[in-house]
């Protein structure tokens, strides 16, 4: 297990990290002494059960979360010492694909993308417009600018997510199950998507998935999450011959389908 | 039971303490940058504006019936000629304000706790925080004030409203003239009269708005916490706004001398 993201981060240009974060709900621990670094323009996937905590860990990284203790490390600074104008300025290097696509509903598809360009740049409206259609476009949904999200399906309403995320061309982009809910070809479409982002994009991701096909696709390295406890990290190989059993049936379970 | 009692009302002291912390934080980002005016005017027309014609609808049918029941009574009196000045009376220093308070509860409060409710429990919240934009000045502040600033004017619709719903009344059995009734309607009314239930209005527009914005931005629970939200919004909204009503009488009676409301 690569532990120490500042170490990391002298290696190979370390974009994140978890230096033994913790986090508990109540009495529920969520995760416990939690450690890993992801290089920078690599994609990180965060492999594991329902329930094992991956989504805290993503909420974590874009400090929508706090970690009761341990650190969590963003283009190399603890984001619990961040004020809030310096959280909201990391932020703006961040995109995050909510598992929902939290899309904003009162508004258009369209006007959902532009909304990070209108807070955050000083473009005019005909430019803002014209460059969400554009990223629209990219995703396959340049006809659905004026639609409204709830008329939109479950594969669209995810890349319409992605589109919104990508709108400020982030440098890190967290993405919360991709595939969740999705046939097959949408969720192969999607991973596509991933891989394109990180390779013309230079962007890191992190991802978030208990789908082993999609996580083997897109992933440079990978971890798997239990109970709130990190059981293995490395590349897709690693994983599969590592010792611990729940890690290998994992990896197992889903080869064949 | 008694444990359960002690339960109960240590829930409730938490509750007012997460409520006093909530609306004090709304004071302090009150003036402070970004000032949000897109969305702050939006919400103005929203709140406001379209709340506007259920304000005229009930203003009408309240200054009616007001202006019957003061004609039954004044008729025993042989004071008829009174009935305008009672209404602009009754509607300008308690009906006016408490109704048009009570209907804004009921509408833009059941409104603002279903909004916010369901943008926490669909990640819409989280959203907008991941997308650098701090949500409580973005969602709270500019619905608070939104309220703070449409219940005055909405007061003034209402008193409005009421009195020439008592003119079509008054005027229908008795056949008074608009310009008669209206003269004598304000000739009575001084500045004290007016101003100070007027501007107390902004009190409750602060209440209705920070109660239903705490209840749906702490939302927790989906479709069912959502739910709670709003009817606890307006509940609990009007039940607040009754009594600081009564509170707020009593510091203008002490203020202006017995003249106020």
């Amino acid at each position: 297990m690569s532990g120490d993201p500042q170490a990391g981060q002298k290696d190979g240009g370390c974009a994140i990290g978890f230096d033994a974060v913790s986090k508990s709900f109540g009495s529920r621990t969520v995760l416990k002494d939690v450690s890993f670094s992801v290089a920078a323009g690599t994609t990180f996937v965060l492999l594991g059960r329902s329930g094992a905590g991956k989504s805290v860990a993503l909420k974590l990284l874009c400090g929508l979360l706090r970690a009761d203790s341990g650190s969590v490390i963003v283009n190399g600074e603890d984001i619990a010492t961040l004020d809030s104008n310096q959280l909201a300025s990391t932020r703006k290097h961040i995109g995050f694909v909510f598992q929902s696509a939290a899309l904003f509903d009162s508004i258009s598809v369209g006007e959902n993308v532009a909304f990070p360009l209108r807070r955050h740049t000083q473009k005019g409206d005909a430019e803002i417009r014209g460059q969400a259609h554009s990223i629209l476009e990219k995703l396959g949904l340049g006809e659905e600018y004026d639609s409204m999200p709830g008329d939109l399906s479950g594969g669209m309403r995810k890349r319409a997510g992605l589109a919104r995320a990508l709108a400020v061309d982030p440098s890190l982009l967290l993405v919360d199950e991709p595939s969740a809910g999705l046939d097959p070809i949408t969720s192969a479409e999607i991973d596509d998507l991933l891989i394109d982002i990180k390779t013309s994009r230079h962007a890191t991701l992190v991802v978030v998935t208990h789908n082993i096909q999609s996580a083997r696709r897109i992933a440079d390295r990978m971890a798997f999450l239990d109970g709130g406890h990190l059981l293995a990290e490395g590349t897709v190989k690693e994983l599969e011959h590592s010792e611990d059993q729940l890690v290998q049936a994992f990896m197992k379970s889903q080869q064949g389908g | 039971m008694l444990v359960k009692a002690m339960t109960n009302a240590e829930d409730a002291i938490e509750w007012f303490g997460g409520l006093s912390l909530f609306a004090g934080q709304i004071l302090r980002k009150f003036f402070r940058r970004p000032y949000e005016f897109t969305e702050l005017l939006k919400q103005i027309f929203e709140i406001g504006w379209r709340s506007a014609p259920l304000i005229v609808l009930s203003g009408l049918a309240v200054g009616a019936v007001l202006s019957m029941h003061t004609r039954s009574t004044l008729e025993r009196f042989g004071a008829e000629s009174m009935i305008p000045t009672a209404l602009a009376f009754a509607l300008v220093k308690e009906t006016g304000p408490l109704i048009a308070g009570l209907l804004v509860s009921g509408r833009v409060g059941a409104g603002i706790g279903a909004e916010l409710g369901g943008m926490r429990v669909t990640e819409q919240i989280d959203a907008l925080e991941s997308l650098a934009v701090n949500s409580f000045k973005y969602l709270v502040v500019t619905r608070v004030i939104a309220c703070v600033v449409s219940l005055p004017l909405l007061t003034v619709l209402m008193n409005l409203s009421g009195l020439l719903g008592g003119f079509f009344a008054e005027t229908i059995v008795s056949g008074a003239s608009f310009t008669y009734y209206f003269n004598t309607a304000f000739s009575s009314l001084s500045f004290s009269d007016y101003i100070p239930p007027t501007v107390k209005t902004m009190m409750f527009g602060f209440i209705i708005g920070s109660t239903s914005a705490y209840l749906g931005y702490n939302a927790t629970g989906g479709a069912e916490g959502v739910g709670r939200a709003s009817t606890q919004s307006v509940v609990l909204s009007s039940i607040f706004l009754i009594v600081a009503n009564v509170i707020l009488v009593k510091f203008i009676f002490f203020l202006f001398s017995g003249g106020g409301s």
